[in-house]
């Protein structure tokens, strides 16, 4: 590289590029669609958690010794609901104990012999919201824990939640296992009763027309675009 | 004083920006095909306003800037640092579109973590997001882990510490297209023998995991693209911790193995060549650091008093640290349970193992086995000169696809690259520590290193609602990470000559 400015015909042909760089940040960003104010009250379960309620799990619960009681058989002091924040923050302090959680199921209901895995989400696009396909505010990230249902209960999922589903809502009572030596270590909750309390809830976002339309459009002026380009290069 | 580039210098990088953008261009179109087999239409018509968006201005730049100008080493470092960042702001204007992510800065963040085959990741109710959308990200990943095995070996003087040594050692290899299509030909081969393994792999283990047979397809896409890019996207937010199945972590951890090791140890495998491989100075520091970080995270974990039965304690060390170790961060658990439940020994190998990383010209990140090794036999090389006499005459050799000695100026240049690495993580780890509020020391670290070593274990200081500088930050060290930082200070340098240079 050596000895020569950049001329005024390179300057503007920059110029230009980065004016349509701009053009097309300001059109995306037009048809980008917007939160839905009113989402669908099937979708709320639990009213949102107080905003002033302080953000940080702190884990200082006290809860009584776990007893001794027969492999398998779980300990008979139940000690409330939990959240998965809780559990994920402060896992040794819920080993053992027999908790209620409540959550969307997502993805998919792995059977296996004896029973299922299954992802329970406890987030607000679970419990409060709604999924963001359907439009629905921003709130994070998903948040949730394993849980392994017995066979009786597998029947109670309608269909899990996904892209076009907000999930069967379904409440358990289990155990939480810090390190579950029959999952490899993993952290999860061994349920007990299950219940359903919300069915799954078809999320059908209207087309974003705006989007659509400058979709169309770009396609069509690349395609164009793309043509000319060909043709002049072979002259 | 930096010279000034000429107009032909800036129409050549123009006119190779402008066909990657093309070729972005092109893979966000075909991906209609895919939202469309989903009636997925909001996101069909995302990925066609990206595709079209990206092909014009490739378009418009291939043909007012058109050259018959061949590449040269020096412009192919530019264009290859400038690459990603193009590629990532076209990238991301689908992600965007799905409005799972709070702005533009995210979406860019998030397509940069996947060209980097980092895997953090600041998306809103992943388990909600269309499959097609989801599919795209880890296409990104795949598409920045092949490129950037490409350009390190023609380009980027795989493994060594720098200098513009090029991979024949002569002028005629300067000449870096040719180089590209050989080096990108031979890769494909070694890459789809991979890819092909892989997907029936994964597709039998998710199958047996109880996965239905028609979404069984898309989870063997995703994890073998992630273990094969080294990256952490997953479908679900429960990474791979959501298939409760030790037959998906073993595949999924031979996956990774074989994205952390060097394209050249493919090619040897490929030919039954098994003793070079076993001499590489690169193999022989893989093996060792990976027996002493596993015996330091077993026994950290076994101290930490979380697990009290050997067979968990194995199955999910074993697996996070070969994550870690190929810079990948896949994870069997809640990766925030590191922090909160793992004690301090064994996060801390954790990140010993992510900073050090995987092989050169592999899509891993961190500093790389080779440029540990070559620092260490400097280290020992220097102990032994002093120890001998003056007059004695020492010569270190170590092999590299044939057997070099050991000269002052590699291990000057390897010592740099490493101190770099180190610097960065230890600067980001602070930038973290102030701006992030609530987190620790131990957090932040493990935060910066994770996003220089482009892996993809966060513990949750980076955040969708955290601070601007909490996002750009690690989304500027992705990128000085993965083209481990020289291409990238060559950009800056250029740009910093186009206003005023020597003339």
């Amino acid at each position: 590289m050596s000895d020569r400015r950049p001329s005024v015909r390179t300057v503007s042909q920059w110029a230009i590029a980065l004016l349509s760089v701009l053009a097309i940040g300001v059109v995306v960003d037009a048809v980008r669609a917007p939160e839905v104010i009113d989402p669908d009250p099937a979708l709320a379960i639990e009213p949102a958690p107080d905003p002033d309620a302080p953000g940080v799990v702190t884990c200082e619960r006290t809860l009584p010794d776990v007893p001794m009681t027969p492999e398998g058989a779980p300990p008979p002091v139940p000690v409330g609901r939990v959240t998965s924040t809780e559990v994920i923050e402060c896992p040794d302090t819920f080993d053992g104990h027999l908790v209620t959680f409540v959550g969307e199921v997502i993805g998919d209901v792995l059977e296996r012999d004896d029973g299922a895995w299954v992802l329970m989400n406890d987030d607000a696009y679970a419990l409060q919201v709604g999924p963001v396909a359907g439009g629905s505010p921003l709130r994070g990230t998903n948040t949730g824990l394993s849980v392994w249902l017995q066979p009786e209960m597998i029947d109670l999922v309608d269909h899990p939640g996904g892209p076009r589903w907000r999930g069967d809502v379904l409440e358990v009572s289990g155990v939480i296992n810090r390190v579950d030596p029959e999952d490899g270590g993993g952290l999860t909750l061994r349920a007990v009763e299950a219940r359903q309390i919300a069915p799954p809830v078809p999320i059908d976002p209207p087309l974003n027309v705006p989007q659509a339309v400058a979709a169309v459009v770009a396609v069509l002026f690349a395609g164009g675009l793309t043509v000319l380009e060909r043709v002049r290069a072979r002259r | 004083m930096l010279l000034t580039p000429r107009r032909e210098d800036l129409a050549l990088v123009g006119f190779e920006l402008g066909r990657l953008l093309r070729v972005v261009g092109a893979a966000q179109l075909a991906f209609v095909l895919v939202a469309a087999g989903l009636r997925e239409w909001n996101a069909l018509t995302a990925l066609a306003l990206g595709g079209g968006a990206s092909t014009v201005l490739g378009t418009v730049a291939v043909s007012r800037l058109r050259t018959r100008r061949p590449l040269d080493w020096s412009h192919g470092i530019i264009v290859a640092a400038a690459g990603w960042v193009v590629a990532a702001a076209v990238g991301a204007i689908p992600i965007y579109l799905s409005g799972h992510v709070r702005g533009y800065l995210e979406a860019v963040f998030e397509a940069m973590s996947g060209l980097t085959g980092t895997g953090l990741s600041l998306l809103e109710d992943l388990d909600h997001l269309p499959l097609s959308i989801n599919l795209w990200r880890h296409v990104l990943q795949v598409g920045g882990g092949f490129a950037f095995v490409v350009i390190a070996v023609t380009i980027l003087t795989a493994g060594l510490g720098g200098g513009r040594r090029s991979v024949r050692g002569d002028r005629a290899a300067d000449r870096v297209l040719p180089n590209l299509s050989r080096t990108a030909r031979s890769l494909g081969i070694v890459a789809a023998g991979l890819v092909v393994a892989g997907l029936v792999a994964t597709l039998i283990a998710v199958l047996v995991a109880g996965i239905a047979p028609l979404a069984s397809l898309a989870h063997a896409v995703a994890l073998t693209s992630s273990a094969l890019s080294t990256g952490a996207f997953s479908l679900r937010s429960a990474s791979v911790g959501y298939y409760h199945s030790w037959s998906v972590e073993l595949v999924v951890m031979a996956l990774m193995l074989a994205g952390a090791t060097s394209f050249a140890v493919h090619q040897h495998l490929r030919r039954g060549e098994w003793r070079p491989v076993l001499r590489r100075l690169e193999v022989r520091t893989a093996i060792v650091m990976l027996v002493l970080l596993g015996v330091t995270t077993l026994v950290g974990l076994g101290r930490s008093g979380t697990f009290l039965d050997v067979v968990p304690l194995g199955r999910t060390g074993i697996f996070t640290l070969v994550s870690a170790a190929t810079t990948t961060g896949l994870t069997v658990v809640p990766t925030r349970l590191l922090s909160t439940d793992w004690g301090l020994i064994a996060p801390a190998a954790l990140v010993a193992a992510m900073a050090i990383g995987g092989m050169s010209a592999s899509p891993a990140g961190g500093i790389k086995m080779l440029r540990v090794g070559l620092v260490w036999k400097g280290v020992v090389r220097d102990i032994r000169r002093v120890l001998l006499p003056e007059s004695a005459l020492l010569v270190e050799t170590y092999d590299h696809e044939r057997r070099i000695v050991l000269s002052d100026s590699d291990v000057r240049a390897t010592a740099t690259v490493l101190l770099l690495y180190l610097g960065t993580y230890l600067t980001g780890g602070m930038v973290i520590l102030f701006a992030g509020e609530g987190s620790d020391l131990t957090a932040a670290l493990l935060e910066s290193t994770a996003a220089t070593s482009n892996t993809g274990l966060s513990v949750g200081v980076l955040r969708p609602d955290a601070p601007a500088v909490l996002k750009l930050v690690p989304l500027v060290q992705m990128w000085l990470g993965r083209l481990e930082f020289l291409a990238a200070f060559a950009l800056i340098g250029w740009l910093v000559s186009l206003p005023g240079g020597r003339t």
